[in-house]
C-alpha cells in the first residue's frame, strides 16, 4: 500500500490513473417475447469510448428461451447456423440454461473476448415458455481504457 | 490467470486484425428427441473449416435424465467405453462440466454422441460442446486453465496446479465409469477395470438414484493401495458431479496395466439405488 502511495505523488496522476483505468460495465439487451415467439432481434452497440473485453454472460427472463448471438462486426455467429436435431429439425439456438448464468454464478469466459467500440452485438430470441417472456441479458466485462 | 488480450492498441486497422484474430466463443448445439427408453440415439456435430475447435466445458439441459457415449469419427475413437450419466459429464452455464485441459478437434472434426433415455418418458435434450474457435495461432498451444464458477479466483487451489495440468495439454479427455449398476437395498457391489497405458485422472463424479447415497471404496492393484480406510466414506464426500466435480489436487497416473477396483455399498435402507461412478482425465 505505501509503495503504491508513493507512485501518486499529485492529484493530477492520481486522477489520471483513475481515468485510465478499465471500467467494469454491464452492456444489456432487452426484449419481450410473446408465447412461442420467435425471430425477435435483440442488439446492442458498443460505445464509441472504449472497446469492450467481454468475461461473462447473465441473464435474467421470466421463462427459457433460445438465443444465436453475433458479433456483427466479424460476421461470425457464436453457434453454427446449420444444425439439425436427430428428427430433422433445425436447432435455432442454444437453449438459454445452456449460455447464461446469474450474477452469483455467471458463465464465465475462460479466454475474454474483445468487442470493438461501435460493433453490434446481435442477438435472435424464441421462446420456449409457451407464455410471455420478460428477457434481459447482460454481457459483463471491461471498458478498455487502460494502456 | 488468463493471458490478457494485449490493450495496446492504437491503430483502427491494427485492433480490427487483433479482434478478428481473437479466438472466437463458441457453442455448438446437439439436439435429440428422445421416446421414452430410447437408446442408441445418434446425432452429429461437424466442427466448422473456418477454424480448429478447443473445448472446454459441456453443458446440457434436458427435460429428464438421460446417458450419453461420445465418438471423435476423425480419430475413430470414444471418449468413454461405455455411456456416461448425464449429471455426470454435463453441468449448466452456471456451472459447466469442464474437461481438465482444453482438447483441440480439427477442423471438419465430427464428433457423434450417442443418447439413451432414463427418464422412462419422452425426453428433449441440448447437449452443447463450449469452447474456442482457434482463430489466434499466436495463442493456440498457451495454457489458459478454466475458472470454477463457484470458487472463480482461487479455481487454481482446489484444482490440480498448472504445471501438472500443462503436462496433460493435447491428451484426449476420456471419462472411466468404474461402476454402473442397480444395487439392491444395503447391499454391496463390485467393478473394476484394466487400463491402458497412458491414462491420467484428475477428477471423480457419481451419481445416484436415492437420496440415501452410497459409500464407495476404490483400490489400486498396481500399487496395491487401498483408497479409504474402511467403505464408510459416503457418496457426497468423495465425489462431486459434472456441475461440481471433487477435483483431485494432484493428477493420479493410472497403473499402467494394472487395474482400478471399487466396491459400493447402498445405504438406501429399502431401495435399489443406482450408482454411477466415473474417474475423469485423460489418455493417451
Amino acid at each position: 500500500m505505501s509503495a503504491q502511495a508513493s507512485t501518486l505523488p499529485s492529484a493530477a496522476a492520481k486522477s489520471a490513473m483513475v481515468l485510465g483505468q478499465d471500467l467494469p460495465f454491464w452492456y444489456l439487451i432487452n426484449v419481450t417475447l410473446t408465447a412461442n415467439q420467435s425471430g425477435i432481434a435483440g442488439n446492442v452497440t458498443m460505445d464509441n469510448d472504449a472497446d469492450f473485453e467481454l468475461r461473462e454472460l447473465i441473464a435474467t427472463s421470466t421463462g427459457p428461451f433460445q438465443i444465436q448471438l453475433t458479433d456483427r462486426y466479424t460476421s461470425r455467429p457464436l453457434l453454427p447456423t446449420n444444425l439439425v436435431d436427430n428428427t430433422g429439425a433445425i436447432i435455432f439456438g442454444v437453449n438459454s440454461a445452456n449460455i447464461f448464468g446469474t450474477a452469483q454464478l455467471p458463465f464465465i469466459l475462460p479466454i475474454p473476448y474483445i468487442i470493438l467500440r461501435q460493433a453490434t452485438i446481435a442477438g435472435l430470441f424464441k421462446d420456449l415458455s409457451g407464455a410471455g417472456n420478460t428477457i434481459q441479458l447482460a454481457l459483463w466485462g471491461y471498458k478498455k481504457f487502460g494502456s | 490467470m488468463p493471458i490478457e488480450i494485449p490493450q495496446a492498441m492504437g491503430a483502427s486497422a491494427r485492433r480490427a486484425a487483433i479482434v478478428l484474430g481473437q479466438d472466437l466463443p463458441v457453442w455448438f448445439p446437439i439436439n435429440v428427441q428422445l421416446a421414452g427408453n430410447a437408446q442408441g440415439v445418434k446425432n452429429v456435430i461437424q466442427v466448422d473449416n473456418g477454424g480448429e475447435f478447443e473445448l472446454r466445458s459441456i453443458i446440457a439441459s434436458s427435460t429428464g435424465l438421460f446417458s450419453v457415449q461420445l465418438f471423435n469419427n476423425k480419430l475413430k475413437r470414444p471418449l468413454m467405453p461405455t455411456p456416461i450419466n448425464g449429471e455426470n459429464i454435463a453441468g449448466t452455464a452456471q456451472q459447466p462440466g469442464f474437461l481438465p485441459v482444453p482438447w483441440i478437434l480439427d477442423r471438419t472434426t465430427i464428433l457423434e454422441a450417442q443418447f439413451n433415455d432414463r427418464s422412462g418418458a419422452g425426453n428433449t435434450i441440448q447437449f452443447c460442446l463450449q469452447g474456442y474457435t482457434k482463430f489466434a495461432e499466436g495463442l493456440r498451444h498457451d495454457f489458459i486453465p478454466n475458472v470454477l464458477g463457484y470458487r472463480k479466483a482461487i479455481s487454481h487451489v482446489y484444482m490440480p496446479n498448472i504445471a501438472e495440468l500443462t503436462q496433460l495439454d493435447g491428451k484426449m479427455p476420456y471419462w472411466w465409469p468404474i461402476f454402473d449398476a442397480t444395487v439392491p437395498a444395503q447391499q454391496a457391489g463390485r467393478n473394476k477395470f484394466t487400463i491402458p497405458d497412458g491414462c491420467y485422472w484428475t477428477h471423480i463424479v457419481a451419481s445416484s438414484s436415492q437420496a440415501a447415497g452410497f459409500v464407495l471404496q476404490l483400490y489400486d492393484t498396481d500399487r496395491q493401495q487401498i483408497f479409504e480406510d474402511s467403505p464408510t466414506t459416503v457418496s457426497p464426500n468423495h465425489a462431486g458431479s459434472a456441475q461440481r466435480p471433487f477435483w483431485l489436487k494432484k493428477v493420479y497416473k493410472l497403473p499402467t496395466s494394472g487395474q482400478m477396483q471399487c466396491r459400493v455399498i447402498n445405504l438406501a435402507p429399502a431401495a435399489a439405488n443406482a450408482i454411477q461412478v466415473v474417474l475423469c482425465g485423460v489418455r493417451d
